[in-house]
């Protein structure tokens, strides 16, 4: 499933949205599986950010998965609302959040310029995985949710030529309308079915041939392998 | 700010979506209570072959009431538990040994460990009083800790209590919990007649009142009402 994920985040010139569709039970699954496929298969650097749950959560996934987070940076939005004890790494803590959300690109740019306490220097970041972006509307209006779009579309635009890719997952079918305005930002869309595999790709909202047709066909396979994370894999 | 409404999973259990708006919030932790012979194992089995069902992932911790091997012996003998969906859809887990020699941490970091690995979306813990009784440090900071930590995992989890007489639900478990199911036996004249009723689920306009319910070997716990 990493290789076929993987094949669809082909990464094109500049900044861009990827958006992919999974039901609300697998969000936690299909980040796991887009974080090994940009940070293994695709070896990029990139930047996590949490609201859904402390990052500590995540990132103690990924060790136990084997998935290499030595070029992954967090940012945490939620840890200070959260009294979980979970020990792990210390993340940056964006202290406004998980309110506020509109602020938080200015937030990564600020920190980026060595005059803080941490530094995310967003030049070198690939790409971007928000964990998970439906928990937004518990926290902030849909007018802020698009306010912080705007604004973070405007800060990629302004960081690198070589673009920076976003990855959001969420389940259409339980946050409509916040969907429907990202679709409208991204410039592809993957829909995942309840068995994890690719179903559909649209690009700038038209249907294209799923590539790689025979890896997406392949059935999943019980146990380790060099495809994807053991557990996600089941017969 | 708009009203958010939250994802809810079915619980499996016929009749109880009905009383719940739909389901159990996702994520959320649910204590099923009741006192011995109220079904309370045998409903959190059902919510997880229900899941298994859908392709979700289940994980069944037991402490020291039951060991597997025999609480799978008495399981078997219902329709809805498939043993192809053993160590693979519903995995099963033995607290038992831990549990005589471990602190809270302790504990917390192996059920952390084990959910990483399975990641679940429904989890069962049968039963959580009896870690209660053993906890030498302060139980009611280890039901805040482990309720925290379950539902960060993202998964719906169900706890079973179980109830002394004289009690209706173990306190210290019901205000770290986003619901609390009881399981009741009343004695009626000659007969012992079956009651569930939903005391508590946060976020949601749930019946209240006991409602009839019957074990059968086809569906396990059913509300008694969903056969009409």
């Amino acid at each position: 499933m990493v290789h076929a994920v993987s094949s669809v985040l082909t990464g094109e010139e500049g900044s861009s949205i990827y958006l992919l569709h999974a039901k609300y039970t697998n969000l936690v699954r299909v980040n796991l599986v887009l974080l090994k496929a940009f940070l293994e298969d695709k070896k990029r650097r990139g930047l996590m950010i949490t609201i859904d749950r402390p990052h500590q959560y995540l990132s103690h996934l990924m060790q136990l998965h084997g998935v290499d987070q030595t070029n992954l940076v967090f940012v945490d939005a939620i840890s200070l609302h959260s009294s979980d004890t979970k020990g792990g790494e210390v993340a940056p803590e964006f202290q406004m959040g998980p309110f506020h959300i509109e602020t938080l690109p200015d937030f990564l740019m600020k920190h980026g310029d060595g005059g803080s306490s941490f530094q995310i220097d967003m030049s070198t970041i690939d790409f971007v995985v928000i964990d998970n972006v439906s928990t937004l509307l518990t926290y902030n209006s849909m007018e802020s949710i698009k306010r912080f779009f705007q604004r973070y579309i405007e800060v990629l635009k302004g960081v690198k030529s070589r673009g920076i890719q976003t990855a959001l997952v969420m389940d259409r079918d339980q946050h409509t309308e916040l969907y429907e305005y990202i679709y409208g930002l991204s410039r592809k869309s993957i829909e995942l079915g309840q068995d994890m595999l690719v179903k559909g790709v649209r690009v700038m909202g038209v249907q294209v041939p799923l590539p790689l047709k025979s890896v997406l066909d392949a059935p999943a396979s019980v146990g380790g392998g060099a495809d994807g994370l053991p557990i996600l894999e089941r017969k | 700010m708009a009203n958010v409404a939250f994802p809810r999973i079915e619980s499996g259990i016929p009749g109880l979506d009905e009383m719940i708006e739909g389901g159990f919030p996702f994520p959320s932790v649910i204590l099923v209570a009741g006192s011995a012979g109220s079904g309370k194992t045998t409903f959190a089995q059902k919510f997880l072959f229900a899941g298994a069902d859908k392709g979700e992932q289940g994980l069944f911790f037991s402490t020291l009431s039951e060991p597997a091997q025999w609480m799978l012996r008495y399981a078997a003998q219902f329709d809805f538990v498939k043993p192809e969906y053993y160590g693979k859809e519903v995995i099963y887990c033995d607290l038992g040994n831990l549990l005589r020699k471990c602190t809270a941490e302790e504990l917390l970091a192996y059920i952390d460990q084990k959910v990483a690995e399975v990641m679940p979306q429904r989890i069962v813990i049968d039963p959580i009083t009896v870690v209660g009784s053993m906890m030498k440090d302060d139980y009611r900071i280890f039901a805040f800790d482990l309720t925290t930590r379950l539902k960060n995992w993202q998964a719906t989890t169900m706890l079973t209590g179980e109830v002394h007489p004289g009690e209706m639900y173990p306190a210290e478990m019901s205000y770290a919990v986003d619901g609390v199911i009881l399981l009741m036996l009343s004695d009626e004249g000659d007969a012992r007649r079956k009651y569930i009723e939903v005391l508590k689920m946060r976020g949601t306009n749930h019946l209240t009142g006991k409602q009839s319910v019957d074990i059968t070997k086809k569906d396990g716990v059913i509300v008694l009402k969903a056969r009409f």
